[in-house]
This record gives C-alpha cells, sequence and structure tokens, in this order.
C-alpha cells in the first residue's frame, strides 16, 4: 500500500522538476519548429548559463535572481550570433551539416567548459537555499518552487510573445509554411536568428534558475537536454504548447519513478515513454500545431 | 577500362602486403597500439557509415552497438566461460535484434525522430549500466588475464595477434560494405538518402531498407567492442557507450567521406594516429582532444560536406589518383 504523504511528495517534486523541463523544452522545440534543426547543444548552452549565474554571484557578487534577466539578454545575443554564423550556413548546407553542425557545438562548448574550469563540482549557496515550506507533511523547498515560478511565468510570456505580437505571428507564421512566410514579406533569416536567440534565451533561464539548487559541472546540462528529447517529442516535435504540458509529465514520470521503482532506472523510463509514443502517437500527445507544409 | 582495374588490383595487393608485413618490422608498442587502434575505428566508422553515409539516416547511438558486444561477450565469459568469439557474434546478435526494435518505430518518420531516439537511447544504456551492480556498475569489469591463446582472445606476451585479428576483422567489414555498396540494397539506399519522397513514390518500401542498413550497421559494430575489451580487458559505461566514443566512430567516415567505402578507413588513417599524438604529448589537459574533434566535425559538414574522398573524386587530380587507387 501506497502512503499517501509518499505520493503527494513525489507528485510535488516531479512538478517543481517538470517546469524546469518544460522551460528547457520549450526552448528546443520551438528552434525545431522554426527552422527544422535539433539543437543538440542546448543542453551545453544551459550549462554555460549555470557558470555565468555561478561567476557573475561569486566574483561579483550578483544575486541570481538578478542575473536572470542578463542570462536571458546575454544568450539571447549570443544566439543570434551563432545563428547568423553558423547554424544558417547549416541550414544551406546538405543533410549532414543540419543533422551534425549542432552535435558539433556541443563537443565544442562542454569540453571548452571542462578545459576552462575543470570538472570541479560547484553549488551556490543563496539566502533562501536551504529554505523550506512545509504543506501538511509534504517539503518544499524554497529554490525549487522559485525555479518552478519563474519557469511557468517565462513559459506564459513566451505564448503571449508568439499569440499577440507581429514578431511572435511572424515566427509561427514561418514555423508553419515556410515558403508562404517568404512571400508575405517575412525576412526568413531574421525570424530564424530571433528563433534561435530566444530558446537560448529561455534554456538560459532555465539554468539561471537551478543553479542554485543543482550541482554546476561541465556535464551538467546532459540530463536536461535527454528529458527535453523525450519531452519533445511526447508534446510532438515543434510544438511549444505540448512541450510546456509534456515537461510537467515527464518530470512526474521521472519522480515516481525514482520515488516507487529504482533511482537507478528513472531514465530508462524515459526511453520507456519515448518508445510508446513513437510507436502509438508520433505527432505527439497534443498533434501539431506547427504543421509544416513546405 | 581493363587496365585501369588491374592497376587497382595492383594498388591493392601492394596495400594489403604492406599492412601484413608491418608488424614484423621492429614497430615500438606505441606505434603498433596507435596502428591497431586506427583499424579499430576504422572498423567502427565503417560500419556506421552503412547507415548514415549509404543510407543518410544519422544515428547519433552507434556507442551503444559498441558497448553491447564489449559487455556481452565479457559477461558471457565471466559468467559461463564462454569464448570471446561466440561471445562476439552473440553480442552482434543482440545489437541487431536491438536496432531492430530501436529503427522500426523511428525509421518510418522524419530522420529527426531516428536521431533523437538512437541519442537518447545510447545515453540512457550508459547512465543504466552505469547504475546497475549485476554488469559492475560503476566499478566496470575487470577482465580476469588468462594464458595467450585464440581462444580466450588474450595476447600478452606478444600483442602482434590484436594487429592481425583487428585488420581481418576490418578487411571483411571493407568486403561486406564494398558488396552492399555495389549491391541492389546499396543502390536503394542511395535513392533513398538522395530524395526519399521520389524513392517512395518509386514504389521502395524505404523503411524496409533503412532499417536493413541499420541492423547491418549495429551487427557490424557489436564485435568492435568486443574486440576492445579483449584488447584492453576494462569494460566501462563511460569508455564503451559515451558520446566522446561516439564521435570517434562518427568522425572517420565524415573527414573521409560520408558513403564511401574507403573514405573512413582514410580518414581513420589521418585522425587516429594524430589523435594518439596529442595524447601522447598534451594528455594531461582535460578536453583538447574533444574540443579539437568538434572543431573539425563543425568545419568538414560545413565546408567539405562530402569529405576528402567524396571532394577529391570530382576533381582531376581525383580521376588520376582513381586510375591507381580505388576511390569507392
Amino acid at each position: 500500500m501506497v502512503e499517501p504523504s509518499i505520493l503527494a511528495q513525489a507528485l510535488i517534486n516531479g512538478l517543481l522538476l517538470g517546469g524546469i523541463y518544460s522551460l528547457v523544452s520549450v526552448g528546443l522545440t520551438l528552434i525545431y519548429g522554426v527552422m527544422d534543426i535539433v539543437n543538440f547543444a542546448h543542453g551545453a548552452f544551459m550549462m554555460l548559463s549555470m557558470y555565468l549565474t555561478f561567476w557573475l554571484f561569486v566574483l561579483f557578487g550578483v544575486h541570481p535572481l538578478i542575473s536572470l534577466p542578463i542570462a536571458f539578454i546575454v544568450f539571447f545575443a549570443a544566439g543570434m550570433a551563432v545563428q547568423r554564423t553558423i547554424i544558417q550556413r547549416a541550414l544551406e548546407g546538405p543533410m549532414a551539416a543540419q543533422m551534425l553542425v549542432t552535435f558539433g557545438l556541443l563537443l565544442i562548448i562542454e569540453n571548452s567548459a571542462l578545459f576552462s574550469w575543470s570538472a570541479l563540482v560547484r553549488t551556490i549557496s543563496v539566502d533562501y537555499s536551504n529554505l523550506t515550506f512545509f504543506l501538511g507533511s509534504i517539503s518544499i523547498s524554497a529554490p525549487r518552487l522559485i525555479a518552478f515560478i519563474a519557469a511557468i511565468i517565462a513559459s506564459l510570456l513566451l505564448h503571449l510573445f508568439l499569440t499577440k505580437t507581429d514578431l511572435g505571428l511572424a515566427i509561427r507564421a514561418t514555423a508553419q509554411n515556410r515558403e508562404a512566410a517568404r512571400l508575405a514579406g517575412i525576412n526568413i533569416k531574421f525570424i530564424y536568428s530571433i528563433a534561435f536567440g530566444l530558446g537560448l534565451g529561455l534554456v538560459a533561464i532555465a539554468g539561471n534558475l537551478v543553479a542554485t539548487f543543482y550541482y554546476i559541472t561541465p556535464s551538467a546540462g546532459t540530463p536536461f537536454l535527454l528529458a527535453a528529447f523525450v519531452v519533445a517529442v511526447l508534446g510532438g516535435l515543434g510544438n511549444y504548447v505540448g512541450a510546456l504540458f509534456g515537461g510537467l509529465i515527464i518530470g512526474i514520470v521521472e519522480s515516481m519513478a525514482g520515488t516507487f521503482l529504482l533511482p537507478a532506472i528513472r531514465q530508462l523510463v524515459y526511453l520507456a515513454v519515448f518508445y510508446i509514443i513513437l510507436v502509438t502517437k508520433p505527432e505527439g500527445l497534443l498533434g501539431k500545431t506547427f504543421e509544416r507544409k513546405a | 577500362m581493363s587496365g585501369m582495374t588491374n592497376f587497382r588490383i595492383f594498388s591493392n595487393i601492394i596495400l594489403l602486403a604492406v599492412a601484413l608485413i608491418l608488424p614484423l618490422l621492429p614497430l615500438d608498442p606505441f606505434m603498433l597500439n596507435a596502428i591497431i587502434f586506427t583499424f579499430l575505428y576504422a572498423h567502427a566508422s565503417l560500419a556506421w557509415n552503412i547507415v548514415a553515409g549509404f543510407a543518410g539516416q544519422f544515428s547519433l547511438g552507434h556507442m551503444a552497438f559498441f558497448g553491447i558486444g564489449a559487455y556481452t561477450s565479457s559477461l558471457l565469459f565471466i559468467w559461463y566461460g564462454v569464448t570471446p568469439w561466440i561471445g562476439m557474434l552473440a553480442g552482434a546478435g543482440l545489437a541487431a535484434l536491438i536496432s531492430f526494435f530501436i529503427g522500426l518505430p523511428s525509421l518510418r518518420l522524419k530522420g529527426h525522430y531516428f536521431v533523437l531516439i538512437t541519442i537518447a537511447f545510447g545515453e540512457i544504456l550508459r547512465l543504466t549500466f552505469l547504475n546497475w551492480d549485476l554488469v559492475g556498475g560503476s566499478i566496470g569489469i575487470w577482465y580476469p588475464v588468462m594464458p595467450d591463446s585464440l581462444y580466450y582472445f588474450q595476447f600478452h606476451d606478444d600483442r602482434r595477434p590484436y594487429y592481425y585479428i583487428m585488420l581481418g576483422m576490418l578487411l571483411v567489414n571493407l568486403a561486406i560494405a564494398y558488396a552492399i555498396k555495389r549491391s541492389r540494397i546499396g543502390y536503394f539506399l542511395a535513392a533513398i538518402r538522395d530524395d526519399e519522397i521520389a524513392a517512395q513514390t518509386s514504389g521502395l518500401n524505404i523503411a524496409k531498407y533503412k532499417l536493413i542498413a541499420f541492423m547491418i550497421s549495429a551487427a557490424l559494430t557489436a564485435p568492435v567492442g568486443t574486440f576492445y575489451a579483449q584488447y584492453v580487458l576494462f569494460v566501462y559505461p563511460d569508455d564503451v557507450m559515451s558520446i566522446p566514443l561516439m564521435v570517434y566512430i562518427m568522425l572517420p567516415a565524415i573527414v573521409g567521406g560520408l558513403g564511401t567505402v574507403s573514405g573512413p578507413l582514410i580518414g581513420a588513417l589521418i585522425l587516429v594516429p594524430t589523435a594518439e599524438y596529442v595524447r601522447a604529448y598534451m594528455g594531461g589537459v582535460a578536453g583538447m582532444q574533444l574540443i579539437m574533434y568538434g572543431v573539425i566535425l563543425v568545419l568538414v559538414v560545413l565546408i567539405m560536406p562530402r569529405g576528402l574522398v567524396g571532394s577529391l573524386r570530382r576533381t582531376k587530380l581525383g580521376m588520376s589518383i582513381g586510375k591507381y587507387i580505388s576511390l569507392v
């Protein structure tokens, strides 16, 4: 018989984790939806943002919540630059370039981090790091709750941006039909760089948020990247609303598996979910909102 | 035309003779080791090339098949005393079976789904093995040292048998890759790679042929893992099923020429000795080698996506070299 409080605790833990997964996945799937590129370096950029937050805190005493907008702006700009200089060339190149260029970036970024900062595990300790709330017998850690709330706000802001602004509309139009968007006078290359910048900006926020309660190492982005792959497929590749809900689902599934099965096989559950989705519903749970027609 | 072909046969015989005589020269252990690893990665890269280059389906999970080969033969020997040669075949069979189940749902869909599930499979297998004590977990498998014999697949006093075994495996793999490329399946795969929709509308069962390529590729990758386990006598998830290993597997084919038979070997001949020297002289610097490989990967796919062989074949120089050495 499962203790209800353990179940509730696992549910809460999973939900809080899932919020971060959502934010990481939303960026990944936005990039995919707009330009048909799987960004294997997504987790590596998240790791860089964790280090940015760490160094700003250690060297200049900048509070992680203050470095959050800094991380977003820095990575948004970096994303636009990377898109202009490297990704755009790959998009104009053959299939191999489109499939492998971000994998190359992942290698360069992760190993440059290892080269520069070593594999040493670093953590940030802020005033609320050890603060915990209690809801009955359920404990909720403050940094995780803050991260969850901020992640959900960021995802909702993205939704507002994509649905309510002209630029957002142009991004969605490009995702739906590249050629028609071009004919309607949309500057496709500009939209690509905005989308890549936004994707990195969002994952930078995720990196900034987890930096207060997660181990910071050069490979710290990998588990998030793996989760984001599963979430993106679950929600439908390219569907950012699906990714938002998919992130919460995968967070809960992982937490449940870690609590009631074995912690060691948490990630094996991903593979099971991935597989079931591919076999039964490859277009994702919600179907597609970004239907490519050209 | 037949005159040129005779030249090619002649040059191939010369190359083979050189390869056979090489270990009889007084090589130092470092050199012998570098050549064995060159052949090892050439083999793995050639196997990967069958699905990635011939069929255009970019598996980023081939390190898992390498690992399955290494673990299957090692565990069969340690648990049941089965000779690694049988273990090698068992590993290849298991890799083919697993690739069937991974490829079946994902190869029906767009290429991205296949890439995602293969890399996710590879990383999740690594993490699972790291936490799974039954198969050595985070301690790994320390292979028991046995007397030198072909049955035990261990050679300590004289390491040259390893060289000849790896060379033999590579030659078999080259023959298989060449046969596939020249067969009906090879032409079907090229058609699928170049224009999937056109191949489909002309009535080709594209999912079936992609799946065949993936299974052959996986089955040919696993034996390299078995060889590695016998050669190094230590099996550890971060060595035999990691992302860096995936890079070592794919880079020779990308540099040499995706979709070619000779490309992975030529790529390995350039990359692996260079990497071994870098490791020997700058070994202490963490990440250096992989930064270098990452830069090479990005530059090659952006600037020279056909690789050395693919680009050379189209030039005048390449055509005249092609008379003597087959640039398939």
